[in-house]
């Protein structure tokens, strides 16, 4: 008898052996090579994805900062200033007055909004990538330029934006030679109505808003230039000189007296901010150093930073006066510091009495870029207001990360499901 | 340039294609299929031949197993659905092995891979489990139910089936 499985034999014994094609071997081995392609691009499109998703979620802390609803009336001063990665860029530059101006690492041009606490990063024209300066009432921005500083005329300048109108003047930076220079500093007046810049040995006045410059030629390189409102610039050229509006530069006359010059002792120093009645000048110093330096009644005054503070000293860059006594300073204080790294500092200058002097630090986490702050924002300090130095701008809402993630879960899938697809219809 | 390995292969066909043709055309049904599935099963051996470390052929069969019931998978979706699938065949062939192959041609893939291993390849029920990747009992469910289509289908089969069930 029959039994199934000599039947299914005799069925398979009458099957001819069938062809097979000669290029197996060939087909294996590009079928083996597609799917190691497969994978390898599975892979980087799911590396793709879930980089994807940690920039988005990246940023969103940077988006926090600039998306605060919150207005504050006036505007203020943030207490935190942070160097963000690239922003999308603004080429509308009527922004609004701003708090704070600095040129970040990422190479932008960041403009803080007085009223919100925003970021912006603006699109400047012909901007040089070097020098932002905002002006002490955050109204207008200054920086320098590489490109036409006349219709057809291609030069070196400084530009000025109006930040609330937008409108905006450019002016030529040139020497007594007419040859182009880049503007190295600037200094705004505590008015916000007047600027000075220096270049090489050249020193140039702008009154804000007349479209105008005026420039003088000295005989040494210029390391540091500021104005006061009425317009006179007070420069470095071994010793400070004078420049009032309409008259030639003289030896500096600091409230009625010559100055006493035995030489610079403050080589350090790289940059000055003219104090709103123009008697005293605070100096900028790059390196860390024990003291505070001015330059007032005809002389220069070290102002000793308090060394249980900074036991090691501190570099401080002025940024602008809030009164004729109180300075605001970018303060970089090293390792070891009561308060290490970049902050505000709000002190007495030397032309108060000592036993006056007060020393309060009113942003501690701050970027270490060069800023340019509008003072005018702090509030009075007469005990009259009840405004804090600076504003906490809170965070808005925390955003809904949840479709993120789900969009970055789909994409996984869809992209694992693409390559079950590939995958199959490569192999038949 | 011919490797070592493409050599090998090369020997492993010619020597025993004609046994993966007959499992092939036992499961299929078709010579056409058969061709291909065989043909298919031995691009996918390729692909991973230098990881086969046990037997080629071994390899190769459970290749065909799983990629027939696969490519049935597909067409299901694709061609239109059996007609009078209990139906039984039309007129007995004298001939008693076309009778059989007819009656294998109206199992589904699984069922049919399940009779191949089992009676063709004398595979047991544990070692079917294996190959297909199902479990011991489904394996058992699935041959009492094809061979109850069987006799359903073939009748005059009856007496070898009964003989196996």
């Amino acid at each position: 008898m029959t039994d199934l499985r000599t039947s299914l034999h005799r069925v398979a014994d009458a099957v001819d052996p069938l062809p097979v094609n000669d290029d197996l071997w060939q087909r294996g081995v590009a079928a083996r090579r597609r799917g190691q392609a497969l994978v390898v691009a599975a892979v980087v499109a799911i590396i793709a994805s879930v980089t994807w998703s940690a920039v988005l979620l990246g940023s969103d802390d940077r988006e926090a900062r600039t998306a605060s609803g919150e207005v504050v009336e006036g505007g203020a001063i943030p207490s935190r200033i942070v160097d963000p990665a690239d922003l999308e860029p603004e080429s509308d530059l009527a922004v609004g007055r701003a708090s704070v101006a600095f040129a970040s690492s990422g190479g932008q041009a960041i403009v803080v909004t007085a009223a919100d606490g925003s970021y912006h990063a603006l699109e400047l024209p012909d901007w040089d990538g070097e020098l932002v300066a905002l002006s002490p009432d955050g109204s207008r921005l200054a920086w320098t330029v590489d490109g036409e500083v006349a219709p057809g005329l291609p030069g070196r300048g400084l530009a000025i934006v109006d930040l609330v109108t937008g409108e905006e003047t450019v002016h030529a930076t040139a020497g007594a030679d007419g040859d182009f220079l880049t503007a190295q500093q600037v200094s705004w007046a505590s008015g916000s109505q007047w600027l000075t810049w220096s270049g090489g040995a050249t020193v140039g006045r702008i009154p804000v808003g007349s479209g105008e410059t005026e420039t003088y030629g000295s005989q040494a390189d210029i390391v540091w230039t500021a104005i006061d409102d009425d317009g006179t610039v007070t420069f470095d050229e071994g010793p400070p000189q004078q420049w009032p509006v309409g008259g030639t530069p003289r030896s500096a006359d600091i409230d009625g007296n010559q100055l006493a010059w035995g030489g610079n002792p403050y080589e350090r120093i790289d940059g000055a901010v003219s104090s709103p009645t123009g008697n005293t000048f605070a100096l900028s110093t790059s390196e860390p150093f024990p003291a505070a330096d001015f330059l007032t009644s005809s002389r220069f005054e070290e102002r000793p930073l308090a060394t249980d503070l900074y036991p090691d000293g501190a570099a401080v860059r002025p940024l602008g006066w809030a009164t004729d006594t109180l300075v605001l300073a970018q303060v970089d204080a090293p390792e070891g510091s009561y308060v290490e790294g970049s902050h505000l500092a709000l002190f007495t200058a030397p032309n108060t009495p000592e036993q006056q002097w007060t020393y309060r630090v009113v942003a501690r986490e701050v970027t270490h870029q060069p800023l340019s702050v509008a003072v005018d924002l702090l509030p009075d300090l007469d005990d009259t207001s009840s405004q804090q130095l600076t504003y906490d701008f809170p965070a808005p809402p925390e955003r809904d990360i949840s479709w993120i993630i789900g969009l970055g879960v789909a994409a996984a899938i869809a992209v694992l499901m693409a390559v079950r697809w590939l995958w199959r219809r490569l192999l038949g | 340039m011919t490797t070592s390995d493409e050599t090998g292969f090369d020997e492993f066909v010619a020597a025993r294609s004609a046994a993966l043709s007959r499992t092939a055309y036992l499961l299929t049904g078709d010579h056409h299929l058969a061709q291909d599935l065989v043909q298919a099963a031995l691009v996918q051996a390729v692909r991973h031949w230098r990881r086969i470390h046990t037997s080629p052929e071994a390899y190769v069969r459970r290749a065909m197993y799983h990629q027939n019931i696969s490519w049935w998978r597909r067409r299901k979706i694709a061609e239109s659905p059996l007609e009078s699938y209990d139906g039984a065949v039309p007129p007995p062939d004298t001939d008693l092995r076309l009778t059989l192959d007819q009656a294998l041609a109206r199992l589904t893939p699984k069922q049919r891979t399940v009779l191949v291993l089992r009676f063709y390849e004398d595979l047991t029920e544990v070692e079917t489990a294996r190959a297909l990747g199902l479990s011991t009992s489904t394996v058992k469910s699935t041959t009492r139910q094809s061979l109850a289509r069987l006799r359903t289908l073939a009748p005059e089969l009856a007496e070898l089936i009964g003989a196996d069930a």
